[in-house]
């Protein structure tokens, strides 16, 4: 790994770490939300200023460029955060969907009580 | 002092009666206001049977949002101190005004109505994650807290402002660490609490494991995760 590659990644993942931070902060994401992403920014800094870390694992895995285990890694935490949004998502679509529902039928039922 | 008891009831049919009939009856000085949030069960026939104070909110949106609810009331109806209280006859109403007149002579806050070291103890999982929680806003605040997870709080007008007005302070433990660092000031009384009479706690292991992990991060990073609040 070229040493102007190393740091620019170990820059870039400072840079998201604060990005991130500020936007959550900013935003008042949710602190179960906050932690997720708060989490996988610092491991993100931690494998570019310790880049053997993640060459170590590769090698115990027997995968052969530490770059694809980077991959495989990221793809299914992606995968797996994607899905739960999705979940959270459709709870939310329902759940809006009946506050709509009981709010349109309590204001026929003021209609019916002013009558 | 006008004080207004809040009682967050989600699927309390089998306690709600009991609970707020003795309120009516021996505590007529304080008012209530229960909010059902979304019960499947017969919590709100219950209420509307025994003509309670209740505000029906009709979707289920869990405790921060039930309990924000009860904040805005107790805002638009100008009270002094609102009381976070629970619907399952754990909290006992004896020590409400002991905790009122604390709060005033203090100039409090928050009053937690605090748990012995005792009951703590004997409390097996829960017990220990509570001394956790404890230990952690130690490190982060400097400030002792006994019970950083009991319910029985007591917020004074200001608070009463604050958590009407802002969306991301749940009644949570991590709540304390965060008005500690914003410069407000917590007390504790001593309580004590019965066991749950009827039906079931909602946590399960996972949702503790995760809800730990959550508070914890939470104290923690408290300056990281959440911004300064401007009065």
């Amino acid at each position: 790994m070229s040493m102007i590659f190393r740091g620019l990644l170990i820059l870039v993942t400072v840079t998201n770490l604060f990005y991130m931070v500020r936007k959550m902060r900013r935003a008042q994401m949710k602190i179960e939300e906050s932690v997720f992403w708060i989490c996988i920014s610092v491991v993100f800094v931690i494998l570019s200023i310790f880049p053997k870390i993640a060459a170590s694992l590769a090698d115990i895995l027997g995968i052969g460029e530490t770059v694809n285990f980077i991959f495989l890694t990221i793809i299914f935490i992606v995968l797996e955060k994607l899905f739960i949004v999705s979940i959270k998502l459709s709870k939310l679509e329902s759940r809006y969907e009946e506050l709509v529902q009981e709010y349109a039928l309590d204001r026929k039922r003021m209609e019916e009580v002013t009558k | 002092m006008k004080v207004l008891i809040i009682i967050p009831a989600y699927n309390e049919e089998e306690n709600i009666e009991n609970v707020v009939k003795n309120l009516e009856n021996s505590y007529t000085q304080f008012d209530y206001v229960v909010l059902n949030d979304g019960s499947k069960d017969r919590t709100l026939e219950k209420c509307r049977e025994n003509k309670f104070n209740v505000i029906d909110v009709p979707v289920n949106i869990g405790l921060a949002g039930v309990f924000q609810i009860g904040m805005k009331y107790a805002l638009e109806n100008d009270y002094d101190m609102a009381l976070q209280f629970d619907a399952d006859g754990q909290h006992q109403p004896e020590y409400i005004e002991q905790m009122v007149t604390y709060m005033e002579k203090k100039k409090a806050d928050i009053v937690i109505g605090a748990r012995s070291q005792q009951e703590l103890k004997a409390g097996g999982m829960r017990g220990v994650g509570s001394r956790l929680i404890s230990q952690l806003i130690r490190i982060v605040t400097g400030r002792r807290i006994s019970d950083p997870t009991s319910g029985m709080r007591l917020f004074n007008r200001r608070m009463i402002k604050l958590l009407a007005k802002e969306s991301n302070i749940p009644p949570e433990p991590d709540m304390l660490a965060y008005a500690l660092k914003q410069g407000y000031s917590i007390e504790e009384v001593t309580v004590t609490m019965k066991e749950r009479e009827f039906g079931q706690s909602y946590l399960s292991m996972t949702k503790a494991v995760k809800y730990m992990i959550i508070q914890c991060m939470s104290i923690l990073f408290v300056r990281v995760f959440r911004r300064r609040v401007i009065e």
